[in-house]
């Protein structure tokens, strides 16, 4: 121990030395502004082919909350901004205004992180594009009727518990017949097609009126797909179970088939079909 | 009065302002006006759900109802035969001109049913019981019980008068 | 003196979205107290893994151990070397307090955050064309006006003895032709356009419960179709039925 006490140490002292030497600002060129204004110019106007765009977000902070949540306004120059909306969240957050909360993680589609509600439909911030009309201002807002932990996060908790509910991995008593892999013909594999890509980003459960109006039972247009998925797995044996976990008034049936699960889906998937699918099996 | 006048001096003045320094009409101004109507807004929530509550940790999974196909599978079934079979008779009399007294009481039954259980679905949909338990359960018996009043309604209107298919058809022509 | 802490500060966000920031404050010497955000944790991580030590306090150890040590005796060495300066300047240092909850603690101090929580606005802010021009609130919306209509002229036929009213299809017929022309279609219309709609996107709806006409393309056209034909139907039988 002692040994160990005198190197570390020796290592903050040398460090605390060489601190002059460096100099941090220049290192971290880039600083924070200083938020305050209701409007921030990120690019005062000067180059005449500048492409100014406002973005409207909705903000709430949990650190007060007993103030309302509002819209703030945030221009950005398009033509020094990247062509996707995470893009334009990403500069702001990095140049105007630090507080700005939202979450990102793969900017490609596939983590399903940056879900929200862009221009009055949800999708995933990193696969729309910013229109390039810039007259037109852009609205962003959490995922609709959700409950705000900050900004444009939202609290994805209950549609996590739901998915667990459905129990979304294979459940059999059988061994497999060869003793090593579960086998599927091409056929079931082939029906696991637009299943399987759901990436759970609650775009179209939170897109859904009876969703919003009922997220306690319902389970929504997400958590259904998956449940579908592994009510036609060939290799589960728990389909009775599973149907019958659905068999009440509000877990499945409060679809009324309105269909903005499939107009919404960023991942061009369709939740109202494997939903009517399930209803069908089901019924007949 | 003075409520009423109060937003229109309030124009005028913000509109004289406006007139007189146009360049000052700064995008703070606009954004207050819009932080405002944003907020004024918010105010009509349509069925306002409560605080949020959440039931154990996230690791427990939602609760999962009882099975109860009467509610579920058996229930959904029922309604689309009862909705299929409406097809030939709503078009039905347009064919035939009007329906005999078997499919006009037919055709009557099959319409409170289906009302019914649409005024069901709105109820399910629109009321929680979660949320308004109260309310839930005594909307539920009131159309229950206007459901019944109806059901003997139409048996009085389809035993003392034209039957519905050619009341409707009489006023149409009328 | 080396002690490490692991401080969970996630209790602001939902469980769904737990943070674990973890904290190594480093105590040395007369120093003060030092609170790193590891830049150095996937690098401990990666050391525990290899010589699979148990402890990451031990972890920690040996982490600032090889430091000290001569750059070329340590695989790791080059790492260090880069990132030297930026931890002795403390680039990514800020002194942080944690403070400690006990499980029960940190759920009732989440479940009082949660209640002060807004919704994020939903009808007034969803697309207009899925939500308040869909076909299908249009369904339920034109239902409620027919069965409402049912119910209270059902209601009413019963009771109408009892008030002294005339609902009888004779007297209503008679009450009805008796309205200027105008009046009679555009009366004609209002109930003529609800029973078409709710009769073609009923049949459109009883399509879906087959699972057929789910495709995007086919949701928009058929909609479209929908309104129109509707539209077109309503007048007919209000003018030429």
């Amino acid at each position: 121990m002692a040994a160990l006490r005198s190197s570390s140490s020796r290592l903050l002292a040398a460090a605390a030395a060489a601190r002059p030497a460096f100099k941090p600002q220049a290192v971290f060129a880039r600083s924070m502004a200083s938020v305050g204004d209701a409007t921030v110019n990120a690019n005062p106007k000067g180059a005449s082919d500048s492409r100014m765009k406002s973005f409207q977000i909705y903000r709430w902070n949990p650190d007060a909350p007993t103030e309302k949540p509002r819209m703030q306004t945030y221009t950005l120059d398009l033509n020094k901004t990247g062509p996707m909306v995470l893009d334009a969240l990403v500069r702001i957050k990095n140049e105007i205004d630090p507080t700005l909360t939202f979450r990102r993680s793969c900017r490609e589609g596939i983590c399903g992180s940056c879900a929200m509600n862009i221009n009055g439909t949800n999708t995933l911030a990193c696969l729309c594009r910013i229109p390039t009309e810039t007259d037109k201002e852009m609205k962003i807002y959490p995922l609709p009727h959700t409950y705000v932990v900050k900004d444009l996060v939202p609290d994805l908790t209950q549609f996590y518990k739901q998915y667990k509910s459905i129990k979304p991995y294979l459940q059999r008593d059988t061994p497999a017949p060869d003793g090593k892999e579960y086998r599927q013909s091409k056929a079931d594999r082939k029906k696991l097609d637009g299943l399987y890509e759901c990436i759970l980003c609650a775009c179209c459960s939170t897109s859904c009126p009876s969703y919003w109006w009922n997220s306690e039972e319902y389970l929504g247009p997400a958590i259904l797909l998956q449940s579908y998925r592994w009510l036609i797995d060939s290799r589960d044996e728990r389909k009775s179970e599973r149907k019958a976990a659905l068999d009440n008034s509000m877990s499945l049936y409060r679809c009324h088939t309105i269909l903005n699960c499939t107009r919404t889906c960023p991942k061009g998937l369709n939740p109202g079909l494997a939903i009517a699918e399930i209803k069908k099996e089901m019924a007949f | 009065m003075a409520s009423i006048i109060r937003p229109a001096l309030l124009r005028q003045t913000a509109m004289a302002a406006a007139a007189a320094r146009p360049a000052m009409r700064s995008a703070f101004v606009r954004d207050a006006v819009r932080v405002s109507a944003f907020h004024a807004s918010s105010r009509k929530n349509l069925l306002p759900p409560g605080p949020q509550v959440i039931q154990g940790t996230v690791n427990d999974p939602a609760p999962v109802p009882p099975t109860s196909p009467s509610h579920g599978s058996y229930h959904w079934t029922f309604d689309r035969l009862i909705a299929g079979s409406l097809i030939p008779l709503a078009v039905a009399p347009f064919a035939a001109g009007s329906l005999n007294p078997v499919m006009d009481a037919t055709l009557c039954s099959l319409l409170v049913i289906h009302s019914h259980t649409g005024f069901q679905n709105i109820l399910i949909d629109y009321v929680p019981t979660g949320r308004y338990p109260k309310a839930r359960k005594s909307l539920m018996w009131a159309l229950n019980g206007a459901t019944v009043l109806v059901a003997i309604g139409l048996y009085e209107f389809e035993t003392n008068d034209v039957g519905v298919t050619e009341a409707i058809k009489r006023v149409w022509k009328a | 003196m080396i002690s490490s802490r692991v401080g969970v500060s996630a209790l602001r966000q939902g469980e769904s979205d737990l943070l674990f920031w973890v904290n190594w404050e480093v105590a040395a010497g007369d120093d003060g107290v030092w609170s790193t955000w590891v830049s150095t944790w996937s690098l401990a991580m990666r050391r525990r893994r290899r010589e699979g030590s148990p402890g990451a306090t031990h972890v920690m150890h040996r982490a600032l151990t090889s430091i000290s040590t001569p750059a070329a005796k340590k695989p790791n060495a080059a790492f260090f070397s880069q990132n030297l300066p930026r931890l002795a300047l403390g680039m990514q240092t800020r002194p942080v307090t944690t403070t400690k909850y006990s499980e029960s603690d940190a759920q009732s101090l989440l479940a009082t955050q949660r209640k002060s929580r807004p919704v994020s606005p939903h009808l007034q802010i969803y697309d207009y064309s899925q939500t308040w021009f869909g076909a299908s609130v249009w369904t339920r919306i034109t239902g409620s006006i027919f069965s409402g209509g049912l119910y209270v002229f059902a209601a009413s036929y019963l009771v109408a003895p009892l008030m002294g009213w005339h609902l009888e299809s004779a007297s209503l017929a008679a009450a009805f032709g008796a309205l200027p022309v105008a009046v009679k279609g555009g009366l004609k219309f209002l109930l003529a356009w609800p029973f078409t709609f709710h009769s073609i996107n009923g049949i459109r709806h009883l399509t879906y419960d087959f699972a057929k006409g789910f495709s995007k393309s086919t949701i928009k056209t058929v909609s479209n179709a929908i309104w129109a034909s509707s539209l077109v139907a309503a007048l007919g039988l209000a003018f030429y039925w």
